[in-house]
């Protein structure tokens, strides 16, 4: 239970780091906000004027005080550009970036996992030397290439997939046409961290069926696929689940990529144009967002990984 | 005279490395009779573990060859059944206790549930018959609350418990063998000799043969009714255990047992003052003896 206590502080104290830091960052950023609210040939007395409403001209300390509560009221600023709340603007992009999240992690996992165990099975076999081959390959692809790839094959040379936009699951394409747009922008952000998790994966499970305890379940005479599938895994899981924590943080940086190559409309596309007109409170909700998202992800890869070990289950009862 | 329950005739085995071909076992011969219990003594690379291992047909890897010989166990010979005869044939007949008692067990399941999958394999129980029968084999072995034990993971079990979860697994099905590699090595002193009396007992109430091997004379002596010593891949020396352990033949067997530490001394030795006795060195016995 303390443990668990403990675990949930230190996640409260990076997420007030990482607002720090977010904050911190953008004042680094070269560029007036002033500025990119009233255009270029503003006067002095107007850039005071919107500086004092912006609380700009406040001490820093005060202006990351006022961020932070803000934060805490749900109130993420308005934008500098199009005259909307940051949360009214960026909800709706945020669900869509967590649908093309969501399914990228699920490519990655429903490819990647069994891909590994079957390397490792076949260790140095050429099933194995194959796919760790192109899985290494695809680990040192540049996504944005990756995508236009798919792109000008799949899309324009062969016609088979739209290769922009997307329909959300409740306008008339319905469902069929959101997986139709879905799939390239999937695949393509899926790859770098599907072939770390299968490279991953191997060497894991190499470890794991090395283990005197897959001897003797051998030695009981259990079946290869018991042996691989229920024990095997069973044992990999935790470092597995680890890792494809860390991966999803690459996904969520990758995201934004893919999305501006296929004009998804998610956080990263919004991110996008964001940075370029320099609309300060939406960059930084959108870059915590991301953080936010990370942080909660790792925390619930930890309790996926105490539920799944029963000697770390211990450790957190005790 | 009846045939052995297990027969080991001429068997050879490679090992195909990178730093080319390891003979394992040469032309190796050994039988368990019926209810028999046999000690394969030898050092670390002597290939009794490889023996025990190719029994099993578990010799795993893929540079791993067997070149010659047979492995008869009840007349059949092992070496010409496919994989799924074997997998039907471990556990069911054939056991392994293995060598780390602390690792061998999985760490993610409960010792209950890898009893059951076993039983449940091999005996198409249903799954509190099974669980029944789980809870018999702990009680064979003299696990203290079996009941409870069923319930726990093995880390929560002490090392000679662990074991005894290790003999209970590989005597679930009452198979007519097992094979105990190193079944002590791991363990302290005190739970050793519990273990090995364990292993005596259920020789003797249930009639199961045992293979032991070990690098250690005392297992042999305790447990043992006959003996075969390897070294370097072939068989030196066999015979009952009494005849090896006070008359050994061949000049290696001799440095063996003339390196095991007493806890009695000579008068010659005693007459060494304390602070000069040491252990002689096994090569230097092995050098005095082979000459």
């Amino acid at each position: 239970m303390i443990a668990v206590l403990r675990r949930l502080g230190s996640t409260v104290l990076v997420l007030l780091g990482v607002s720090l830091i977010v904050f911190l960052l953008l004042q680094l950023v070269p560029g007036d906000p002033a500025r990119a609210v009233l255009g270029a040939g503003a006067t002095q007395e107007s850039l005071a004027a919107v500086r004092a409403q912006l609380g700009l001209d406040k001490p820093l300390a005060v202006q990351f005080l006022d961020y932070l509560g803000g934060l805490l009221r749900g109130d993420f600023g308005r934008s500098l550009t199009v005259n909307q709340d940051v949360s009214q603007l960026l909800l709706p992009r945020l669900e869509n970036t967590l649908v093309l999240t969501g399914a990228a992690l699920l490519v990655c996992l429903v490819v990647g996992i069994p891909l590994g165990i079957l390397a490792a099975r076949h260790q140095y076999g050429l099933f194995d030397r194959i796919s760790m081959f192109v899985a290494l390959a695809g680990a040192c692809v540049p996504v944005y290439w990756f995508g236009l790839v798919l792109v000008g094959v799949l899309g324009l040379s062969l016609d088979l997939l739209p290769t922009s936009g997307m329909y959300n699951s409740r306008n008339p394409g319905g469902f069929e046409d959101l997986l139709a747009h879905l799939v390239l922008p999937a695949f393509t952000a899926a790859l770098v961290p599907l072939a770390v998790i299968a490279r991953m994966s191997r060497s894991v499970f190499v470890d794991v069926l090395q283990q005197d305890y897959i001897r003797t379940l051998r030695a009981s005479g259990l079946s290869e696929a018991s042996i691989l599938w229920r024990h095997g895994l069973r044992n990999a899981l935790p470092p597995i689940v680890n890792i494809v924590g860390l991966q999803v943080g690459y996904l969520l940086g990758g995201v934004i990529f893919v999305e501006v190559v296929f004009g998804w409309p998610g956080l990263g596309q919004q991110l996008y144009t964001s940075i370029t007109q320099r609309d300060l409170p939406v960059v930084q909700a959108g870059v915590l967002f991301v953080a936010v998202a990370f942080v909660l992800v790792n925390l619930l890869a930890d309790a996926a990984v105490g539920v799944l070990d029963p000697r770390s289950r211990r450790a957190v009862r005790a | 005279m009846t045939a052995p329950l297990l027969d080991v005739q001429d068997l050879s085995v490679e090992f195909h490395t990178d730093g080319g071909v390891v003979h394992a076992v040469s032309h190796a011969d050994m039988s368990v009779p019926e209810s028999g219990i046999l000690g394969l003594v030898g050092e670390s690379g002597s290939g009794k573990s490889v023996t025990s291992l190719a029994v099993l047909g578990l010799l795993g890897t893929r540079r791993a060859r067997i070149t010659s010989g047979r492995i008869l166990f009840r007349g059949e010979d092992l070496l010409q059944k496919s994989p799924a005869e074997l997998r039907a044939l471990r556990g069911r007949h054939i056991g392994l206790v293995s060598q780390n008692a602390l690792s061998a067990l999985d760490p993610s399941f409960t010792i209950g549930a890898q009893l059951v999958e076993v039983l449940r394999r091999h005996q198409r129980l249903d799954r509190r018959t099974a669980r029944a029968r789980a809870l018999e084999s702990l009680q064979l072995v003299a696990l203290p609350d079996a009941e409870r034990r069923l319930r726990a993971y093995p880390h929560e079990l002490s090392g000679g418990q662990r074991q005894r979860v290790v003999i209970a697994l590989a005597l679930a099905c009452r198979p007519e063998l097992l094979l105990a590699d190193e079944p002590t090595t791991a363990l302290d002193a005190t739970v050793q000799k519990q273990i090995l009396d364990l292993l005596l007992s259920l020789n003797a109430e249930l009639g199961t043969a045992i293979l032991v091997v070990t690098h250690d004379f005392g297992v042999v002596s305790h447990l043992c009714r006959t003996v075969t010593v390897m070294r370097r891949g072939r068989v030196l020396e066999a015979g009952t255990t009494e005849r090896v352990l006070t008359a050994p033949e061949h000049p290696y067997t001799q440095a063996l047992v003339k390196a095991v530490p007493r806890l009695r001394l000579g008068a010659d030795e005693r007459a060494v003052p304390r602070q000069q006795r040491r252990l002689p060195e096994f090569t230097e016995v092995l050098t005095a003896v082979e000459g």
